[in-house]
């Protein structure tokens, strides 16, 4: 059981927003999003700065990226609203390295990003800017926000609309408490009583923490020791069905990227980070070392750089490889996905695996 | 009884017709032989479509060892591994096979449930309380009110504090299926009823407001269109053919079959988390489709029942559900799973408390897990449960797709 006490993290408030905009009966979440007719547009979507933003912010002397990735990018085509949602812990000061970000994300215009991503009228498209940060949090985020705006007003850049809502966790649920002087464009929070939209109930001590569909981003990293484990469930998880659904052909082969595609379906979107190339590393030493106590049974497994090849399954292996997989044995063996050994271990690499 | 070749699908239909027929007359006269059993059919699922490559019959029984000789194009005879005769198995879709078997009800019960559970291409068709309850509500109450049907239900409370292992499963469709006697009353949990449909309708809303278990039909035998008696669909896609006409009970079967398939599609199409790609200027935009489905509970499991289905399910490896994963505790009363169902080895995310289930199919998964999951879930654990395919009620699906307001393109 765990018994540390929780404590919102960027990855519960990501996967949390995801459920938002997804059907779903109340008795799990009320989806205010999707009620409201917002749908996921995008995932991390890399949205380039205006050119002029970019030399008026230079002029200004004002730090900005040149590109942004928000994690989410919501649309809401009745109303011609696209909403960009970032989720952080707590604010940040004005110095900081995150408002050159936050200054990216507030120099591109609803109008600007309705022509990037090509939707039809783009002019007639507004744009708003939604962090999602910690309970209590709302309010220096806001005013954080307002700061970084007014720079850019100042400094001649067009900017969205832009808001903070915080994330309350109390004993009865989980709830959306949006800054006085927000403006959110969602009708539940703009009408949200004191205290907030309650989005999902809670009894007395029980976990507010949604399944993860996303279970890495690497641009928030994975701390909390629950989230580690849920990355090594969900390795372990990917090689059993992706091996476990195939043994009934006499041969197959399985791919490092469908590996790392079934571990988190949006894997492709960091697969060439920096970052993520030592996770890289430590899925691919564990799933050799599996392999290893599978060629023991009798399997063959041959290696390539890019995938492995089951050749030869007999119905019999077929039974004793899936014996293995459903072994208290596999099912309990320690994923190290963590240490600097496993992460920087690249001599499997002449051989892929 | 050994088996006449036959050279055609009319001629093999010919010949269970006149075999249904004269069954049909023994059971009239309570004088069903002993060695002829009643004709079976058993409806088989495979991958869906966009799973892994669809293959052809014979790829996909390979793991069972089932041989096949053709009779026609789309029809096939069909022994075990040994050259033991099983039936014929004819192809409804791609995705869905029909057997039908003359053969001891004992024996392929046993060789069809077996081979399924050992072959991860293949599972049988789940048909969930609520599925029953709409083809009793849409297609029997008002069409049929006159005729007779028979209704079994069973929940078995397999995990209630201390029950684990308790309740023996008897296997009455065998009984039922071989001797062609009626089942005798149990206990209020597994009871069986035969009569009139209008006098049916008249209590049986009662009795389900008043005892839960009776929503957790068992078998619901559809009456035949064509003359006495009709066809017993069970729980886990075995239909035993109690009427005098096999061409009737195969139609009724395909009929059933392809609404199921249509619901199971829906289901598919709302839930499956899927990543979807657009190519922009910028680079690739990628979204995340799907929705959970939610079975919600009340009043909520008792703690050591949900505690006891945890522990049976996951620690244990055991239990009807067969489902595997590492349960992640984050709270007394919060478990996480990132699992696999073992039927298919598909990968499932499953969020559990006492007040409902949270499930997640990736693409792939095939949405008869989700029959598979209320099934057994009635049986198992609340024969009341309700469930939502995203924010859809599941029962108000399959209304939806039997009437056609469905849009199962």
């Amino acid at each position: 059981m765990n018994k540390t006490p929780f404590t919102p993290t960027p990855l519960f408030q990501l996967n949390l927003m995801l459920f938002l905009t997804w059907p779903a009966p109340p008795s799990f979440v009320e989806p205010l999003f999707h009620r409201e007719g917002f749908a996921l547009r995008s995932i991390a979507p890399p949205i380039g700065v205006p050119l002029e933003a970019l030399a008026r912010a230079q002029a200004a002397d004002l730090s900005i990226q040149p590109t942004a990735s928000p994690e989410l990018l919501l649309e809401q085509s009745s109303q011609q609203q696209l909403l960009l949602i970032e989720c952080k812990k707590s604010s940040f000061g004005p110095a900081s390295s995150t408002s050159k970000q936050v200054r990216a994300l507030l120099a591109c215009p609803g109008p600007y990003l309705a022509e990037r991503i090509g939707v039809a009228a783009a002019m007639d498209w507004k744009g708003y800017l939604l962090y999602a940060v910690g309970g209590e949090q709302e309010g220096p985020m806001q005013d954080a926000l307002q700061a970084l705006s007014q720079e850019l007003y100042t400094a001649r850049i067009s900017t969205a609309d832009s808001g903070a809502m915080g994330i309350h966790v109390r004993a009865d649920g989980v709830y959306l408490s949006p800054d006085a002087s927000s403006n959110i464009p969602v009708q539940a929070l703009q009408q949200a009583p004191t205290g907030g939209v309650r989005v999902m109930a809670l009894e007395e001590g029980e976990d507010p923490r949604p399944l993860y569909l996303i279970p890495l981003d690497p641009s928030i990293g994975v701390d909390d020791p629950v989230e580690r484990q849920v990355l090594e469930e969900r390795v372990r998880q990917a090689l059993t069905s992706l091996i476990g659904s195939r043994l009934d052909m006499p041969s197959f082969e399985v791919t490092m990227d469908e590996t790392l595609t079934a571990v988190t379906e949006v894997w492709h979107l960091w697969e060439d980070s920096q970052a993520t190339r030592g996770f890289r590393n430590a899925v691919r030493a564990y799933v050799k070392e599996a392999l290893r106590q599978m060629r023991k049974l009798g399997a063959h497994i041959d290696l390539r750089p890019h995938h492995f090849a089951f050749t030869q399954v007999t119905p019999k292996t077929a039974r004793d490889l899936r014996r293995y997989l459903d072994s208290v044995a596999f099912r309990r063996g320690e994923i190290d996905l963590w240490s600097k050994a496993v992460q920087l271990d690249f001599s499997s690499l002449a051989e892929g695996w | 009884m050994p088996i006449p070749s036959f050279r055609s699908r009319q001629e093999l239909f010919d010949f269970l017709d006149d075999y249904a027929r004269e069954r049909k007359e023994e059971i009239g006269r309570w004088q069903l032989g002993k060695d002829k059993g009643l004709i079976k059919s058993y409806v088989l699922e495979t991958a869906p479509p966009n799973g892994p490559a669809q293959a052809d019959i014979a790829a996909i029984l390979r793991p069972t060892g089932w041989q096949i000789t053709p009779i026609d194009d789309e029809f096939y005879r069909v022994d075990n591994a040994e050259g033991k005769s099983l039936g014929y198995l004819e192809p409804l879709s791609q995705r869905y096979l029909i057997l039908h078997s003359i053969e001891e009800a004992r024996w392929t019960d046993k060789t069809v449930k077996g081979n399924v559970k050992e072959t991860a291409s293949l599972d049988s068709m789940w048909l969930a309380g609520a599925f029953f309850s709409n083809l009793w509500q849409i297609l029997i109450l008002p069409q049929l009110p006159e005729r007779y049907v028979k209704l079994k239900f069973e929940h078995l409370a397999r995990f209630e504090n201390g029950a684990e292992g308790a309740e023996e499963e008897v296997n009455e469709e065998l009984a039922s299926d071989w001797t062609g006697e009626e089942i005798e009353e149990r206990r209020a949990s597994s009871l069986m009823i035969a009569e009139r449909v209008s006098r049916i309708a008249k209590f049986l809303p009662q009795l389900q407001d008043l005892h839960q278990p009776f929503k957790a039909i068992k078998m619901l035998r559809i009456p035949s269109t064509t003359g006495r008696g009709g066809y017993e669909f069970w729980t886990w896609g075995k239909i035993t053919h109690r009427a005098a006409d096999f061409r009737d009970g195969r139609s009724q079967i395909f009929s059933i079959t392809r609404l199921y398939a249509q619901v199971t599609q829906a289901i598919e199409r709302i839930i499956w988390l899927q990543v979807e790609e657009t190519q922009l200027r910028d680079g690739i935009d990628t979204t995340l489709k799907g929705a959970p489905v939610t079975l919600e509970f009340d009043p909520p499991l008792a703690l050591p029942t949900f505690q006891n289905f945890v522990t049976t399910t996951f620690e244990r490896g055991q239990g009807p559900l067969r489902l595997w994963g590492n349960p992640i505790y984050l709270s007394e009363k919060k478990v996480h799973v990132y699992g696999v169902d073992l039927h298919l080895w598909q990968r499932i995310y499953l969020d559990l408390t006492p007040k409902r289930f949270v499930v997640i199919l990736p693409r792939g998964a095939c949405g008869n897990t989700v029959h598979r999951l209320v099934t057994n879930t009635q049986r198992y654990l609340d024969p009341g449960v309700k469930t939502f395919i995203g924010d859809r009620p599941y029962n108000d699906l399959i209304r939806d797709t039997l009437l056609g307001r469905e849009n199962t393109l």
